[in-house]
């Protein structure tokens, strides 16, 4: 069976965006359609998503959500697609599955979404995509390196310069 | 862009669908008559107390029903 549909992966599948034809931008994931959430400024379209999405996940984890009869993964209606993609596609598709703890046709759900969304409207920088979040780990990591040695260089230059004060008195 | 309609209209849309508006504190969701859940929107708020919800919300609800209808068969 299936894992369940957890909120941390509707969470990183979401999608912000600005939407010309409501005048707003609009947080929504396409694994679970059920809830968008809109707002005049980014951080409001994401608060209001999370909200709603906490009030439908409580529905989501009881299975009691209308139209979604199988337990575990709620049903998607979906059809079988037999393609052929090349060696690197396929595998990008089996790592984002893996990632996002989704099936391979979600993953393709998931990019044709963002591909359409980002035809019609802008997508916000707010909406962390996959190499987003690799990229965002590697520059926490730099940031540590850094700050430690920001650390032992501000450490060198003070017991340099109570040195070289200890010099001038001794000058003096 | 078009625009918001009045809670109470939207309740009518609701219930003609066979579903039921419930609210919490700043949202509402939807569920059909057996309790199950069909979608979650939020309300806005106009001066002088006004509620209303807007068309995006209106489209998300209907397409909800329609999936909901399509699945079922």
């Amino acid at each position: 069976m299936m894992a369940m549909l957890t909120k941390d992966t509707i969470l990183k599948t979401a999608v912000c965006y600005w939407s010309e034809e409501d005048e707003c931008f609009v947080v929504e994931s396409p694994l679970f359609p059920r809830t968008a959430g809109i707002g005049s400024t980014v951080q409001k379209a994401w608060k209001e998503f999370r909200e709603l999405l906490s009030l439908a996940y409580e529905h989501l984890k009881k299975h009691n959500v209308a139209g979604y009869n199988k337990v575990g993964r709620p049903a998607k209606g979906g059809i079988e697609l037999h393609i052929a993609v090349r060696p690197a596609t396929k595998e990008l598709i089996s790592k984002i599955s893996h990632e996002l703890d989704i099936s391979q046709g979600e993953v393709i759900d998931f990019l044709l979404f963002f591909y359409e969304v980002r035809k019609n409207g802008s997508i916000d920088k707010s909406t962390v995509l996959l190499s987003n979040v690799e990229l965002q780990k590697k520059l926490t990591k730099i940031d540590k390196k850094l700050s430690y040695l920001n650390q032992e260089v501000h450490g060198l230059s003070t017991s340099r310069t109570r040195k070289t004060n200890q010099w001038k008195v001794a000058e003096r | 862009m078009r625009a918001p309609i009045p809670e109470h209209k939207f309740n009518r849309l609701v219930r003609d669908h066979g579903c039921i508006l419930r609210s919490t504190a700043k949202e509402y969701e939807i569920v059909t008559k057996d309790g199950q859940f069909v979608c979650s929107i939020a309300v806005s708020h106009k001066k002088g107390g006004k509620r209303e919800i807007k068309p995006i919300y209106i489209k998300r609800f209907l397409q909800a029903i329609e999936t909901i209808r399509g699945l079922s068969r």
